[in-house]
């Protein structure tokens, strides 16, 4: 039975086009991040790109150091201190920034202010070495005073400060260092699966509405098994497409990088990515959980687009619905009075696709003294989703004004 | 086998589509005659499962069919009116994908398969696809997929629209003989297809059975409500006409 719904999907042109522009999307994003990679050599005195630059910064960020040691990172500040430039000037970027790379980055965002736009490379001279760079504490530090900020949406409770600061003290120190570039690509491509949901959304919608619209449901509500197992086979057939489709694409991107450059760094700490992050998890680890995530998604926008399209017998409708769940979010913006409203927004669909910034958000959610965090958060709600909508699917479908 | 309509009733919102029906059937072939609107593919979709009545019960040989589930269903055989195939399937997949649907084994699908699509004259369209079929064709396959769970309550809405007049005489014999084991309701407003094949007619209008009976009860009917001049003409387009033009409902009856 299943194999006919899978025929229904795959033999309509227009899906198979959307099929292939989604995964263009990804090859596209590979190549990108690959062709914008360049690396300052100063034996040619020019600029290596692609590959090359990505081997090259490889090489200095393992000659650079294992670990963000204290004493290594004084050191650095110390001698970065020394230039006595502006650190926004030019100057300061050929003498510091360009032969340093990644570890002058992540050292200035890790002394940025949290609430900060952007790094604030100045900072990196106003530190006080005279104790060292209390690079640890000052993480800490940072959390609390974040987490102890007064905001006019209203402010963290002491449970949720005792929550993310237990968190944040739990991570291993020093952190491992090493080059990210290559597993953050890997990460890019998962983050653009998510776009691969609008290729979802053009091959669900008509699962249940296209029977409704053609009057082909009269037919099959009548065999024996139209109002049972066909509805768990085309639910089975949707839920299988979107987590195969969506898989292959970003498995497709992370082998691709693998295959060009190798993917040894998986065991680097994602704080890599932003010091401040209170979980102790890998790179690795986190690309893992950004593609369940994408997936988990995936799932659920599949399950309330099942739901719509046994429910409106719309194709179009259904289609309407889901892009209006997807892309309309991202235009709703944050409230300067409503942490209600805010703790809603955090999780739309397209405010969870990139776990660099979900995991570094101190998010979290208070019912009474139970505290949970926003990825915990994120997959009850879009578990809820599913379920909820399977459970109006069947329904949905067998009823017939 | 005994399908018992006790006082059916459909209503939507202000209308009455189908207005406490009763009717016990059993083998053989059920005609239901009326103009469009009457009601008839109402009554059939209720009779098929499709719709749950308002008020009154279908039951099969006592029970009723709502809690049969796949019990009834695996004994119905329907042909919805203007129902939607799937352009990009074959004949054969078609027949394979309802044959899946009503339960069949595979290898029992193929073969029964073949035979029905040899049956309505489409052995060489089986590896077609649907988008190529003529409208005459699409019916033709989809009173073959009526049959491939061989029901034995087979429910036909309209099964002769779109044939030609050869074709609609071919499946007159096979509906026919179908009926000498089965309960067959079908649905027509062409006068012709009942009168030779059903052996009981029920005349439909305005959600009701209006008359019902063999051709002979009918005729019977007829002629006490009409003069000895159009008594001695009888057919049954004409008992239709006199029932269904007398208010202009019907110009298309014929």
């Amino acid at each position: 039975m299943m194999r006919y719904e899978w025929k229904k999907i795959f033999e309509k042109k227009f899906n198979v086009i959307a099929m292939l522009v989604g995964y263009a999307l990804i090859a596209i994003v590979v190549f990108v991040r690959f062709a914008e990679e360049n690396y300052w050599d100063e034996k040619t005195q020019s600029y290596l790109t692609g590959m090359e630059a990505m081997q090259a910064s490889r090489e200095r960020a393992g000659q650079q150091t294992d670990v963000i040691s204290e004493e290594y990172i004084t050191e650095l500040l110390k001698n970065i201190q020394s230039y006595q430039l502006d650190l926004d000037s030019s100057e300061a970027y050929i003498k510091i920034g360009r032969p340093l790379g990644d570890i002058y980055y992540f050292v200035a965002k890790h002394y940025t202010d949290m609430r900060a736009a952007s790094t604030d490379l100045e900072v990196l001279n106003r530190i006080n070495l005279t104790e060292g760079a209390l690079f640890y504490e000052h993480r800490i530090d940072k959390i609390r005073s974040f987490l102890n900020l007064d905001y006019s949406f209203g402010n963290y409770s002491e449970e949720e400060k005792a929550f993310w600061l237990g968190k944040a003290e739990s991570v291993t120190i020093p952190f491992k260092w090493g080059y990210k570039a290559v597993i953050e690509l890997a990460l890019d491509c998962i983050v653009a699966g998510a776009y691969l949901l609008f290729v979802i959304i053009i091959c669900v919608s008509p699962i249940f509405a296209a029977e409704k619209e053609s009057g082909a449901a009269d037919l099959l509500l009548t065999t024996k098994y139209g109002k049972t197992k066909l509805v768990w086979t085309k639910i089975g057939t949707a839920f299988l497409f979107t987590v195969g489709y969506c898989s292959v694409g970003m498995l497709s991107g992370i082998a691709a990088c693998g295959i060009c450059m190798g993917l040894s760094e998986v065991k680097l700490p994602i704080q890599l990515w932003n010091s401040v992050i209170p979980y102790d998890w890998t790179v690795g680890w986190t690309c893992v959980v950004n593609l369940g995530i994408i997936l988990l998604i995936g799932v659920a926008i599949t399950a309330l687009l099942l739901y719509c399209s046994a429910r409106t017998k719309s194709t179009v409708i259904t289609m309407v619905i889901g892009m209006t769940v997807i892309i309309a979010p991202s235009f709703f913006r944050m409230s300067k009075t409503s942490g209600l409203w805010n703790h809603i927004n955090y999780l739309f669909p397209m405010r969870i696709i990139d776990m660099r910034t979900v995991l570094g958000a101190f998010v979290s959610y208070r019912f009474g003294g139970l505290v949970l965090s926003y990825l915990v958060m994120i997959v009850i709600v879009y578990t809820l989703v599913t379920v909820l909508s399977l459970l109006s699917v069947r329904k949905s479908f067998t009823k017939t004004m | 086998m005994e399908l018992r309509l006790d006082r059916v009733t459909k209503q939507y919102k202000n209308k009455i589509a189908v207005d406490r029906l009763s009717a016990k059937l059993h083998e053989g072939v059920y005609g239901l005659l009326g103009a469009n609107g009457a009601g008839k593919t109402t009554l059939m979709r209720m009779i098929c499962g499709i719709l749950e009545s308002n008020s009154g019960e279908i039951l099969l040989d006592g029970e009723e069919i709502a809690g049969m589930g796949e019990r009834y269903r695996e004994l119905l055989g329907y042909l919805p009116q203007d129902f939607g195939y799937y352009p990009n399937f074959t004949a054969m997949d078609f027949m394979l994908y309802i044959a899946s649907l009503k339960g069949l084994d595979r290898r029992y699908a193929k073969e029964k398969s073949v035979e029905l699509l040899k049956k309505v004259g489409m052995e060489r369209e089986a590896r077609h696809k649907i988008k190529t079929f003529s409208g005459g064709m699409r019916q033709r396959l989809g009173i073959a997929q009526t049959l491939l769970n061989d029901p034995k309550i087979l429910v036909l809405d309209e099964p002769t629209a779109g044939l030609d007049p050869k074709e609609r005489v071919r499946f007159r014999n096979m509906i026919a003989d179908l009926g000498k084991d089965r309960i067959v309701i079908l649905s027509t407003h062409i006068v012709s297809d009942v009168e030779e094949i059903a052996d009981w007619i029920f005349l439909m209008k305005q959600g009701q059975f209006l008359v019902q009976g063999t051709l002979e009860d009918l005729k019977k009917h007829y002629l006490e409500q009409v003069t000895a001049q159009e008594a001695e003409s009888f057919n049954l387009e004409k008992l239709y006409l006199h029932y269904f033009t007398e208010e202009g409902e019907l110009d298309d009856a014929i």
